[in-house]
């Protein structure tokens, strides 16, 4: 299965022989973000002299790592189109105060998270509908039907589960574990000390681990782990 | 191995599962048609709010004066029980018949009018604001910093934190309230303006002034129409504190310099009697409308040294400069009595204007 690892940058020398000599279940699918700094900074660069194009580029490069992180961080019942939508507006009205100080990915990033964090907010005195979180539900990936089903309901479950710990904490979880960015990078999107990322990120896993035995699909899991362990 | 073991190799899979989830189907043709006409209609409005700003500025400033003169007529109640709404030809006229309002489709000379229902705002990593029912508001800035004109009724505001001085700001005639970071509400009323602030910092003054007053959290103000004067509740403190003066101004008396402190078991009242009738005639001199009466609760805290002169003399809210040297330069030669010395003391000083 081709994969993409959003948040990986994967040096072009692996990328190559990887690529040709690797056979092709294991191939990597090159996101937008490697081909990062050139191609995003010029086209950063004509969005700012307001070429309409270069913005349409922008976003059709992006916006599968914007969906997934709008995905990952927003709960039940959230409107990822028009979170989406709201990010990629916001780039275009802001676009042309980026002074490349850091990565544009970053910068994306730390975008999102506002628009997400704000859309959370909005959200709280609203009464919130519990449902199946489908963008989090896995698409049968090969596995029998019922294997595909557990893992189905562990995803559902942890979806839960991400939504009792802060705010901050599982910011940084969620750009950490699930997107693969580095502490400097989300030192710069939360706009935290990297130990401070480090040890929200700390907690983070700390307050998962714990929550797990509350959901039943993953506590089983958790015993069942533990045996395999003790077996061995 | 423990049971933690297989709770953190159980987080490891599932979490490694979910990343590997793949992203639900949007459907993007449709997400790029839409944010491409937002896109365009932006740029549309900025050439136009850009290019047709005098005649914006005039367009709002008619309906300002509309809006007051239509206010004159009715006594100025306030919120109407009906929105009435202000017919202007350049403005465009949201909120009849929604509930939210994209704050990106706003523009400078737009109006949110809220009926029956409140409408709310949103304004994406910026600020959200709830426009209470019955209430009309016109937007005049919607750039880096976002300003509203509340012409009926009240604003609940939200306001996102940022390192810039000010990012949202609400006018009602001519007073100004300007916030950054912060949750309160502003209430157009008929002397003028209240505003009650659950988070953080605002500022009250005068449209173009610096502020006049300071609101923290939990702090109540009512102003008057050029924000220049009012009065504040700090808190819940403030609403059950006697007044420690009378309220009106020290007149005569107090505009008399200080004399030497006498030496007596209430020689320390005394003393703080005449900083509060300092307070009050600096105040006064302070240049407070006449036409309008304005009191102001501050918290007074003294140390007396061991020359019995008042040292560290501070007050909570503080005073604006102006009045506190003032205040400084009439209690330069308060003595408190011996017995005090060494001491501290606090007191709360409600002063007003004529």
């Amino acid at each position: 299965m081709a994969q993409s690892w959003p948040g990986v940058v994967v040096p072009p020398a692996l990328l190559v022989p990887m690529a040709t000599e690797r056979p092709a279940q294991h191939t990597i699918t090159v996101t937008a973000r490697t081909m990062e700094p050139d191609e995003s900074e010029r086209l950063v660069e004509r969005c700012q002299a307001g070429d309409r194009t270069a913005f349409r580029e922008l976003f059709v490069r992006h916006r599968t790592d914007v969906a997934r992180l709008v995905q990952r961080m927003t709960g039940p019942g959230a409107d990822v189109d028009d979170l989406v939508q709201e990010v990629f507006f916001q780039v275009h009205r802001s676009v042309k105060d980026f002074r490349g100080q850091a990565r544009f990915s970053t910068w994306l990033y730390r975008v999102t998270v506002n628009v997400v964090l704000m859309q959370r907010r909005s959200a709280k005195s609203r009464p919130v509908l519990v449902e199946t979180p489908e963008s989090l539900t896995p698409v049968s990936s090969g596995l029998s039907p019922d294997e595909d089903a557990a893992r189905h309901a562990r995803v559902r479950a942890f979806g839960r589960l991400l939504e009792q710990i802060s705010e901050k904490k599982r910011t940084v979880f969620v750009l950490h574990e699930l997107q693969g960015l580095s502490a400097a990078e989300i030192s710069e999107i939360v706009d935290a000390p990297v130990l401070t990322v480090r040890t929200r990120l700390f907690y983070a896993r700390r307050e998962l681990a714990e929550l797990l035995k509350s959901e039943p699909s993953l506590a089983a899991l958790a015993k069942e782990l533990s045996g395999t362990e003790e077996a061995q | 191995m423990t049971e933690q073991s297989g709770d953190d190799r159980a987080l490891e899979q599932v979490t490694g599962e979910m990343r590997d989830a793949p992203s639900g189907d949007l459907d993007w043709d449709r997400l790029e048609r839409q944010l491409m006409a937002r896109v365009d209609a932006d740029a549309r409005e900025t050439r136009r709010s850009g290019g047709g700003r005098l005649a914006v500025i005039l367009a709002a400033a008619a309906a300002v004066l509309l809006v007051l003169g239509v206010g004159l007529l009715r006594g100025d109640r306030a919120p109407q029980a009906g929105v009435q709404p202000v017919a202007t030809t350049a403005s465009r006229v949201f909120g009849p018949g929604q509930t939210q309002i994209d704050g990106n489709q706003l523009a400078g000379g737009d109006r949110v009018v809220a009926e029956a229902q409140a409408v709310v705002v949103s304004h994406p990593t910026r600020a959200s604001y709830t426009l209470e029912p019955s209430s009309q508001a016109t937007v005049e800035a919607v750039g880096d910093v976002i300003r509203l004109r509340l012409t009926q009724g009240a604003i609940s505001a939200e306001v996102v934190p940022s390192p810039k001085p000010e990012t949202f700001v609400i006018e009602v005639d001519e007073a100004r309230v300007a916030v950054h970071g912060t949750a309160f509400r502003v209430v157009r009323t008929e002397r003028g303006v209240n505003v009650s602030v659950s988070e953080g910092v605002v500022a009250v003054g005068g449209v173009g002034q610096k502020p006049s007053f300071f609101l923290r959290a939990r702090d109540s103000g009512a102003f008057a129409k050029n924000g220049l004067t009012g009065e504040v509740q700090r808190g819940a403190e403030a609403a059950v504190e006697p007044p420690a003066v009378d309220p009106k101004p020290a007149g005569s008396a107090a505009a008399k310099a200080p004399a030497p402190a006498t030496p007596s078991e209430s020689g320390v009242a005394k003393a703080l009697e005449q900083i509060s009738a300092s307070v009050s005639r600096c105040f006064t001199q302070s240049g407070a409308p006449g036409e309008v009466r304005v009191q102001m609760r501050t918290q007074l805290d003294v140390a007396f040294g061991a020359d019995g002169k008042p040292h560290a003399m501070t007050f909570e809210p503080p005073l604006s400069p102006s009045v506190l040297a003032c205040v400084q330069s009439d209690t330069a030669k308060l003595r408190f009595p011996e017995s005090a010395r060494g001491g501290s003391a606090q007191r709360s000083i409600l002063v007003a204007s004529e």
